[in-house]
């Protein structure tokens, strides 16, 4: 292996050379003093809220910690929960030690959180609607998908190894969770298959195909094989159609059932990297291809900017995730953009946590 | 007292050597630096913890690799960079160790961020299974499953190196 260390040396030495200090103590600055506006607001609503009672105490008034709050995470009950809004796994934050991989946690629309003990390995995934999961049993060796209000469970007619989820992976859900694609890269099995767990049946999908949307029962299910430049989307039962660009960041199928959407992007072969998201949506049609309509999204605040796509709300709106261009920019956020006119609404905020899940969105 | 006392001496003295490591893991001159920068923050927001009694050097590295991993997606808008001309620009032909080092970055390219940082962690920084498992947090037996499917990706890639 003496020449692979070589020239992994050699090819480390094309570094380049760079002084980062000052900018990073700059971005620490700044964290902090963000961190410390939130905990002073959340410490200012804990003395107004509880102001009353406070003055009804004779005692000496409790110290004031400027802390933020702590997140109560509880075990996942049987049933009983509403919808999620996303899901996260916490970010190790030992000092240079071991980190075991933490198990998956599911924050509710209502703000409750959640621990899914099950789930240690492998993926997790959310209905578009919140209301169901898909995650690795290794219990049951295969996904089991869980509906969180009634507690019912369904589990997969495909027995999997751990293994499967030691590398890339991928579960993409239908809008019901009843059935879904789970395919990997990198392993030794490198599994690509669309699985029916009401039906109970698994069906081969063409190995090096990435899958980007599937529909409950029979509908379509979409598939995207990116090459150098270009992209070739292939609606199921039809012929496949390509694109001028090389991309993986496509939206759901819409419920048109053959408009599909996708970030806009320039490619400048002088520039680094060559390919740079535009901020815009380019939507076209899966089945037929040929004319595509770009939109610009507007309505994101400065220093966010469009990243993945996602499932649809209604017939004109779809889910994007945008995230900050610069490594201490604001959080990320979940927006509804209107694909007829590229304007956006806010739903929410994600936690500042890797990896995460948005339900239905596409990554 | 300066909350960032000595972090400016531990940046001088080891951001070149973490910064190979991460140019290596994204094959980026200019995602390498974001990626160093966002992890130098990292380290900074955290210095008075690591420089009392912490590994600075260890939490860094940890992170270069957790980081990258997590950015499996910006990864892949890198596109292939130009072929290798048939000569440099004096007129000669490139010599054996450039034709070397750009099929190397080639073939690295190609393999997931997972396969890309056991190598760089296995054969660059010759880290032990063991280490290696602990910075990327997962198993001894993915370590070294990953290296086996890594290397045979880098000899079908690179199959003139032939990378034994």
């Amino acid at each position: 292996m003496k020449t692979l260390r070589e020239d992994l040396r050699t090819l480390a030495e094309q570094a380049p050379t760079v002084d980062l200090a000052a900018r990073a103590v700059q971005g620490a600055r700044r964290r902090r003093v963000n961190r410390l506006v939130v905990a002073t607001a959340a410490a200012l609503c804990v003395i107004s809220g509880g102001g009353v009672a406070l003055l009804q105490q004779i005692s000496p008034a409790p110290q004031i910690l400027l802390t933020p709050p702590e997140t109560t995470v509880l075990p996942l009950p049987g049933k009983g929960i509403g919808p999620v809004e996303q899901a996260y796994r916490p970010r190790c934050r030992s000092n240079g030690g071991p980190c075991a991989e933490g198990v998956w946690r599911i924050v509710t629309r209502e703000g409750d959180t959640y621990e899914l003990a099950e789930a240690a390995t492998g993926p997790l995934a959310v209905t578009a609607d919140g209301r169901r999961i898909a995650y690795y049993s290794s219990k049951q060796r295969g996904i089991v998908v869980r509906d969180l209000a009634s507690g019912r469970m369904w589990k997969a007619p495909l027995k999997q190894p751990e293994e499967d989820f030691a590398v890339e992976y991928t579960l993409r859900l239908s809008p019901s969770g009843l059935r879904f694609v789970v395919s990997g890269w990198g392993g030794r099995r490198e599994p690509n298959k669309l699985v029916d767990v009401e039906r109970k049946t698994v069906t081969d999908l063409a190995a090096g195909w990435w899958p980007v949307s599937v529909s409950d029962g029979s509908g379509p299910v979409v598939l995207a094989k990116p090459y150098d430049m270009t992209s070739q989307v292939w609606v199921l039962g039809h012929d496949p159609i390509t694109i001028q660009d090389f991309t993986y960041y496509y939206s759901a199928l819409a419920p048109d059932g053959r408009t599909l959407v996708r970030l806009g992007q320039t490619v400048d072969r002088n520039r680094k990297p060559m390919v740079r998201q535009d901020g815009s949506i380019v939507i076209f049609d899966a089945i037929r291809g040929g004319r595509e309509t770009r939109i610009p999204i507007s309505g994101l605040p400065e220093g966010l900017a469009p990243s993945l796509l996602g499932s649809w709300l209604n017939d004109t709106e779809l889910t994007v995730l945008a995230v900050p261009q610069e490594p201490n920019g604001p959080a990320s956020v979940v927006y509804a953009v209107d694909v007829r006119t590229g304007e956006s609404r806010e739903l929410f905020a994600l936690r500042d946590d890797d990896p995460f899940v948005v339900p239905g969105l596409i990554r | 007292m300066d909350r960032y006392e000595g972090f400016h001496e531990f940046v001088r003295a080891r951001q070149q050597s973490l910064m190979r490591t991460a140019y290596l893991l994204t094959g980026n001159a200019h995602l390498a630096e974001d990626l160093l920068q966002t992890v130098l923050t990292r380290v900074a927001a955290h210095w008075a913890k690591l420089a009392d009694g912490g590994n600075p050097e260890a939490y860094a590295r940890k992170a270069l690799v957790n980081q990258t991993i997590s950015w499996r997606r910006r990864k892949q808008v890198e596109l292939p960079g130009a072929e290798l001309p048939e000569r440099a620009e004096s007129g000669q032909l490139h010599d054996e160790a450039t034709v070397r080092r750009i099929a190397l970055h080639h073939a690295l390219a190609q393999l997931t961020p997972k396969q890309r940082a056991v190598i760089v962690l296995r054969f660059y920084e010759d880290r032990t299974e063991h280490e290696t498992a602990q910075l990327m947090g997962v198993s001894i037996g993915t370590v070294k499953s990953q290296t086996n499917y890594a290397l045979s990706k880098l000899r079908a890639l690179a199959p003139q190196e032939v990378y034994r």
